[in-house]
């Protein structure tokens, strides 16, 4: 192994994981090392897969992402909450889905963009609320035992107690707050801003490449084992009932 | 169909009759070809169209209750993608929003007569803007394939949006640009070669400022062929068969045109050659001139633009030929459909499965910690170290004065202060001492006159010499002091004829500060 090309790997290694881009536009010493070097693709690939990290590549520009169940690299849910501000489980899980719903109004399927170009708060507004109505009448045939904490019922019904905006608020004015819809959207918007998947221009959200990248490859390698997990938890959710009826 | 008949008239009838079937048939064909056949291809001409008419339709009634009702979005468009091609095409720049908001400000008030005050709203600014853009989603044109038997819908915009450094760039579409060409413009065939024959005529007939006209509307065209380039190279990053589609499309019209308008321009760039020939051999010069100049000029850009856009076109082919092989390479992998994946997880009742959607998007986590390593770099912290020094910016160097020289100017400076006192009290009386002028040099400037070196120098100057006739030493000066002199005595009028003597008092000293001592000198002045 030449200690040169070793080198060069690490580099990229330590760029990728402090969150700096490497591409054709940034670090194009190593970008080319890494396109042009086998050795440095072997290495940087050994390296990523010991450390249960993922590589994208997506217009000459290298992002990378943790794994499954990455307890280095990856977050806990408590880690999210405190970097989005947030108390509650549920209002974790209404963020997801608000970040869920972002990502559908760009990509319906990750094969292709959709052609929208950027989306504003009242636009995730509307679609989250419509998301969650088809919820509420759907769950209404299919969930038999009552509300639990972590159900979609249970986002609904935060997400319809919240008023549109808080009290003396203005529109201009507005904070990323978790008292109102506008206010909770915001909060989740700037963490994806902090987490470089948004960017930001007068009130409309643009999304980043490296939501692009992630979106377009990360669900397509990882296909089976997210069909694998919702099956998992629908069988689980089956037995439940059938051991509740039992009783 | 056999007809039997048994003179030669019956033939012929016969023979009219088949042949008008035949001719019907063929009519009946191309009636159906372009009904049928060619409608998509009539669609996709038409598409660039839509926004408009959807934008006019709309206007601004519904905005505030039709308070700007009377400002007309037929001529705002056109104004705005106007502006936009003078932007992006003729001075190769992204528009950002605040360009527009300047430019939209400009308009209401020259246009419709909005007082300036009016013209502070950004809230219609953006309105506006958001309509142009179709709230950020294209214009979507549905329509019926008759060849396909089947609805189909064609989407087009009219600016492009796009996040660079952390910024909004704003560009006009292909379609936009071609919407615009074709609202005075012929189509299906090649504009430049169209513009290259105005040209020509133009520049026969010595019509230059025309010529300059044509030739922005051939960098137009050359721009907007170079836009639907950038789309197309977007379409193949994520519709690899729809951007190969494009591809050979942009290729069939470019190649067929590119000789021709190649051609052209060299044809029009020796006219060019010869006009400025003649021009020099004539010896015009003049406005008539600097036309032909510039046209010459603007031509050279043009072509070198043309020449630009078959580069890019080469390289596109490449991305093309890439993208193919890469999509070969995936076709088998099958995408996500996002939307049935979220359906299935509130089918399964559990929003936690979201973090398998989400997590995945965030970057790595670091935890930075405290190295111990870092307590040897406490003890040795420096306070100062840390102070930030004022930042140097990096000039270019335009000239270099050498510190003598800087020194020089200050003293001749200075003594220009220093005389112009002993001139007015020579002057105003026929005599005057070192002492009295003394007094008066801490009189008019700051206090630390007599302490300056410079003062010392212009006495020891002059002292070098007991007469001075001023009109001599204007025109011919002999000493450091007296080219001083002579400089001042320029630019200072008054002072004609006056001459003047030192005479040295040994006997008299002066006591300066308490501190320095020197001899009394009376200033004379003299006739002779």
């Amino acid at each position: 192994m030449d200690h040169r090309n070793l080198d060069k790997a690490m580099e990229i290694f330590a760029c990728l994981i402090t969150g700096e881009t490497v591409g054709k536009d940034n670090h194009r010493d190593l970008y080319d090392a890494y396109s042009s070097q086998a050795e440095v693709y072997d290495i940087l690939d050994a390296v990523l897969k010991k450390s249960n990290l993922r590589l994208y590549e997506y217009r000459n520009t290298l992002y990378v992402t943790a794994g499954d169940e990455n307890r280095v690299f990856g977050y806990t849910n408590d880690e999210l909450k405190k970097a989005i501000g947030l108390r509650l489980n549920r209002e974790l899980f209404l963020a997801y889905l608000i970040i869920y719903d972002v990502m559908i109004l760009f990509y319906e399927t990750t094969s292709g963009e959709a052609a929208l170009a950027y989306v504003k708060t009242d636009m995730v507004i509307e679609s989250t609320t419509s998301l969650l109505s088809g919820v509420m009448a759907r769950l209404e045939s299919i969930v038999q035992n009552d509300i639990e904490e972590n159900s979609f019922r249970t986002l609904a019904l935060l997400w319809d107690e919240l008023p549109l905006m808080a009290e003396n608020d203005d529109i201009s004015t507005l904070k990323a707050a978790r008292g109102s819809k506008t206010g909770f959207i915001k909060l989740v918007f700037n963490f994806l801003i902090s987490q470089d998947l948004f960017a930001e221009s007068a009130g409309k959200y643009y999304i980043t490449d490296r939501m692009r990248a992630l979106i377009e490859n990360y669900y397509d390698s990882c296909k089976g084992r997210l069909y694998e997990v919702i099956e998992q938890s629908c069988r689980g959710n089956t037995e439940e009932v059938e051991k509740n009826a039992a009783y | 169909m056999v007809f039997l008949c048994r003179n030669a008239m019956c033939i012929r009838t016969c023979e009219k009759i088949i042949n008008d079937r035949q001719e019907k048939k063929v009519d009946n064909y191309i009636l159906m070809n372009d009904m049928v056949q060619a409608h998509e291809e009539r669609m996709m001409h038409l598409k660039r169209y839509y926004p408009f008419f959807r934008l006019m339709d709309s206007g601004l009634s519904q905005y505030r209750d039709g308070a700007y009702e009377r400002l007309d979005m037929s001529y705002i468009v056109l104004a705005v993608l106007r502006f936009f091609i003078e932007a992006n095409h003729f001075h190769d720049q992204p528009v950002y929003y605040e360009d527009y908001r300047q430019f939209m400000a400009k308009l209401l008030v020259r246009d419709f007569d909005f007082t300036e005050e009016e013209a502070e709203n950004d809230e219609l600014y953006q309105y506006i803007f958001d309509k142009l853009c179709n709230e950020g989603r294209p214009f979507e044109l549905n329509y019926y394939d008759p060849a396909a038997h089947q609805q189909k819908m064609l989407r087009v915009r009219l600016i492009e949006s796009e996040l660079k450094d952390q910024q909004v760039l704003y560009r006009i579409s292909s379609d936009a640009v071609a919407f615009y060409l074709d609202t005075k413009e012929v189509r299906e065939e090649s504009h430049i070669s169209v513009a290259q024959l105005l040209l020509e005529k133009m520049i026969k007939a010595q019509n230059f400022k025309g010529g300059l006209e044509v030739i922005g509307r051939i960098n137009m065209e050359v721009g907007r062929l170079m836009e639907e380039r950038h789309e197309i190279q977007t379409l193949l990053n994520r519709h690899v068969t729809e951007g190969l589609k494009a591809l050979e499309n942009y290729h069939d019209r470019l190649m067929k045109w590119f000789s021709e308008e190649q051609r052209l321009f060299a044809s029009n760039m020796a006219l060019s050659a010869r006009a400025v020939q003649k021009m020099e051999a004539d010896r015009i010069t003049g406005e008539a001139a600097e036309e032909v100049h510039r046209l010459d000029t603007a031509l050279k850009n043009a072509m070198k633009r043309h020449e630009e856009l078959m580069h890019a076109y080469m390289q596109m082919q490449k991305a093309g030929d890439e993208a193919l092989a890469k999509a070969k390479r995936t076709r088998f992998r099958p995408a996500v459909d996002l939307i049935d994946v979220g359906q299935r997880m509130i089918k399964a009742d559990d929003p936690e499965l979201l973090t398998h959607l989400v997590l995945p998007l965030m970057a790595p986590k670091i935890r930075k910690t405290f190295p111990v390593s870092r307590v040897d770099d406490l003890l040795l912290y420096k306070p100062e170290e840390s102070s930030a020094g004022e930042p140097v910016e990096k000039g270019r160097e335009q000239m270099y004065v050498y510190e003598d020289e800087v020194a020089e100017e200050r003293m001749k400076d200075n003594f220009g202060y220093l005389l112009r006192v002993l001139l007015d009290q020579l002057k105003q009386k026929k005599e005057v001492t070192l002492a009295q002028l003394n007094y008066l040099y801490a009189m008019k400037f700051p206090d630390q006159v007599l302490e300056n070196g410079d003062y010392y120098a212009f006495l020891v100057h002059l002292s070098q010499k007991e007469r001075y006739d001023l009109d001599t030493i204007k025109e011919h000066p002999d000493t450091f002091l007296e080219e001083t002199m002579s400089e001042f005595l320029k630019v200072n009028p008054g002072y004609e004829g006056l001459k003047f003597r030192l005479n040295y008092l040994p006997d008299e000293t002066i006591s300066i500060l308490e501190r320095f001592e020197m001899s009394n000198i009376r200033f004379e002045r003299t006739e002779e």
